[in-house]
This record gives structure tokens, sequence and C-alpha cells, in this order.
């Protein structure tokens, strides 16, 4: 396995390991109404920090263990194709956050309305866009590395 | 069936003294990745690594890559 295939597997799983569980939380508070600004604001601090904190451990582990590589032509060619996946699912996946919240938006219930529409509501909605399109990043490239196209 | 292109890198490496595709990649400077790739016509390199591949050899462009309409080797 190459040192950018180890990588592309290290930040799917610290993905996986960090934002399976924020969402979780975030969308079981979303569900019981204690969906506040500060508590969220503090549990996406936390996760940054736990996720950054993680990609330094994993990127150290791997770069001592894995042998030195030049990022190659072909590394530039597969990052690029994974770049281009990413950018279509998050613009389509933003595309429908923003629908949705439109039609939300005039649904005739004030309550189930005004909680869509809270700040604290849509910057989870498109958080969880870029973590989506982040987590397809790192697949495409262990597709490609392991097809090894 | 598509023109695709193909190459004799694993002959020309058994009859360079069996060159392991280690010492070819850092010859022309990539990863065995992708001289494993290129071998398995799953990747078809730019023009520059096609070229540093032949000079490699001390092989002109021809010996090395041909595109050609076939089914693809086993």
């Amino acid at each position: 396995m190459s040192l950018r295939e180890k990588g592309a597997w290290a930040s799917l799983i610290a993905t996986a390991i960090v934002f399976v569980p924020y969402f979780r939380y975030i969308f079981r508070w979303f569900a019981s109404g204690e969906l506040d600004p500060v508590r969220v604001l503090a549990a996406f601090i936390g996760a940054t920090v736990y996720l950054t904190i993680l990609m330094i451990a994993v990127g150290i582990v791997i770069g001592l263990l894995s042998r030195q590589e030049p990022q190659d032509e072909r590394d530039v060619a597969i990052e690029a194709k994974s770049y281009r996946i990413a950018y279509t699912v998050l613009s389509t996946t933003g595309m429908l956050a923003i629908v949705a919240i439109v039609f939300l938006g005039v649904v005739p219930v004030p309550k189930l309305r005004n909680e869509v529409l809270a700040p604290q509501f849509l910057s989870q909605v498109l958080l969880l866009c870029f973590v989506v399109a982040e987590a397809v990043r790192s697949v495409t490239q262990i597709v490609c590395y392991r097809r090894g196209s | 069936m598509a023109p695709r292109v193909v190459n004799e890198l694993r002959r020309l490496r058994f009859d360079a003294g069996e060159m392991t595709q280690q010492e070819l990649a850092e010859r022309v400077g990539v990863t065995r990745q992708t001289i494993i790739a290129i071998e398995g016509e799953k990747y078809s390199p730019s023009l520059e690594l096609a070229f540093k591949l032949a000079r490699a050899f001390a092989k002109p462009l021809e010996e090395v890559f041909r595109y050609e309409t076939g089914p693809r080797r086993g």
C-alpha cells in the first residue's frame, strides 16, 4: 500500500471516528429540542481539535512506518479526480440542502420551521455536506489506488 | 474495441537483467505503484514519463509504447 493510499485511509477513518458520533449527538439534540448555539459551538470546536490531533498523530505514525515516496503524476491525477467527484457531491448535497431549507421554510408548522431555519441547525447541515464530500474524496482515492488506475 | 496504449515494460525489465519495478520507479522518479499500474495497462503515463521510461531502457518510444486496438492482455 502506497504512502498516499494510507493517508486516504487515515483521513477516512479519522473523519468517521470524529464525525459519526458528532452528528449522532447533533441530530439527537435536534430531535429533543436541545440544540442550542453554545452547545453546538462547543461540540464543533471539540470535534475540530480532536480531528486535528488525530490526523497529526496518524500522519506521524504513517510517516515513520512507511517508505518516503515522491508524489508522482498518477498521485496528482488521482487527487484531481477525487477532488472533482467530491466537488460534485458537495455542490449536489449543498443544492439539495438549500432546496430542502426553502421548502421547510414554508411549512405551516411554525415550531418546526423555526428549528430548521435556526443558524445552529443550518450550520450543521452545511457541515454535513462538507464532511460527506470529504469522505467521498477519501473513498475515491482509495478506490483509484486499489484498482491501480 | 477502443484503441489503447499498450507497453513492453515487463519484457524490457526482464531484458535489462530483471530490473525490479522499484529500480525502474526510482530511475524515472515515480512510485512502484505507478510502474505496476502502467505495466498492467491501467494507467497511461504522460508523454514526459513515457519518454523517461523509454530513455531508462535506451529504446525509442515506439519500442516501449504502442497505440493499438485489441483485447486486453491477461
